[in-house]
């Protein structure tokens, strides 16, 4: 339990700290009036999505954390 | 193994945003008209050229006749403007043929400076790059939108994985 434990800890430390530069990446890439958004705005838009699903998959570590050590301690 | 996955995605998300904003950067010349501003203009002050018979001609004008498919690419949004920037009025104070690029001052009160006589052009033209084809145009625009669309997936394969990994779904 303690290994998972910290495996999905050091898993979310490292997610987490990855998304700020994706996001800032993608904010300058996305930008309103850059050139991405003014050729194809539709991918503008598409390409800010993907900061949340990034970060959607960090919190799927943590959900799986945290129902495995629920079900080993036989809570559930 | 998580870890691998989020690593993965993470190196692909970057390159892959870095990427598609080259890719749009590139395509801008292609697909959208270039802006001339500011194209400085001088005329006599008492009015000699300002009288709708002298023919000035953009510095960009289009390379060929407007009915060449090929070539051809009428100026648009044309205006002028004084050395204080206000803006003259078409067929009031100027005309201008948008498929050549010429146009003829009139000798009005705007166009007779007292002070100066610097006016300023401002239209967009087509460059050398720029597309003639609308579909093409169409077409080389939705190439960023969807590289972008790639740039989402690794998104969602990275979330799925995960989910997958950990019996989630």
């Amino acid at each position: 339990m303690i290994g998972n434990l910290v495996g999905g800890f050091v898993a979310i430390l490292i997610g987490v700290s990855l998304i700020g530069p994706i996001s800032t990446e993608v904010n300058t890439a996305a930008v309103t009036n850059g050139a991405l958004y003014n050729s194809s705005a539709w991918g503008a838009t598409v390409l800010k999505m993907c900061p949340g699903f990034f970060s959607l998959g960090i919190l799927g570590i943590g959900i799986s954390l945290t129902y495995a050590s629920l079900r080993q301690s036989g809570i559930v | 193994m998580e870890i691998r996955i989020i690593l993965a995605a993470f190196i692909a998300i970057l390159i892959g945003v870095i990427l598609v904003s080259v890719v749009a950067t590139e395509q801008t010349p292609l697909t959208q008209l270039s802006k001339q501003r500011n194209e400085s203009l001088t005329f006599v002050k008492n009015g000699v050229f300002v009288n709708n018979t002298t023919a000035y001609t953009v510095n960009f004008p289009p390379a060929n006749p407007i009915d060449d498919a090929n070539r051809g690419c009428a100026i648009s949004s044309f205006s002028l403007q004084n050395s204080t920037g206000t803006n003259w009025v078409l067929t009031t104070d100027y005309t201008v043929t948008l498929s050549t690029g010429v146009f003829y001052l009139k000798n009005t009160t705007n166009t007779v400076h007292t002070s100066n006589n610097i006016t300023y052009v401002t239209y967009n033209y087509c460059d050398d790059t720029y597309l003639r084809s609308s579909w093409s145009r169409s077409a080389l625009e939705m190439m960023p939108g969807f590289a972008a669309l790639a740039i989402l997936l690794i998104s969602i394969g990275m979330f799925y994985q995960i989910a997958r990994s950990s019996g989630i779904v």
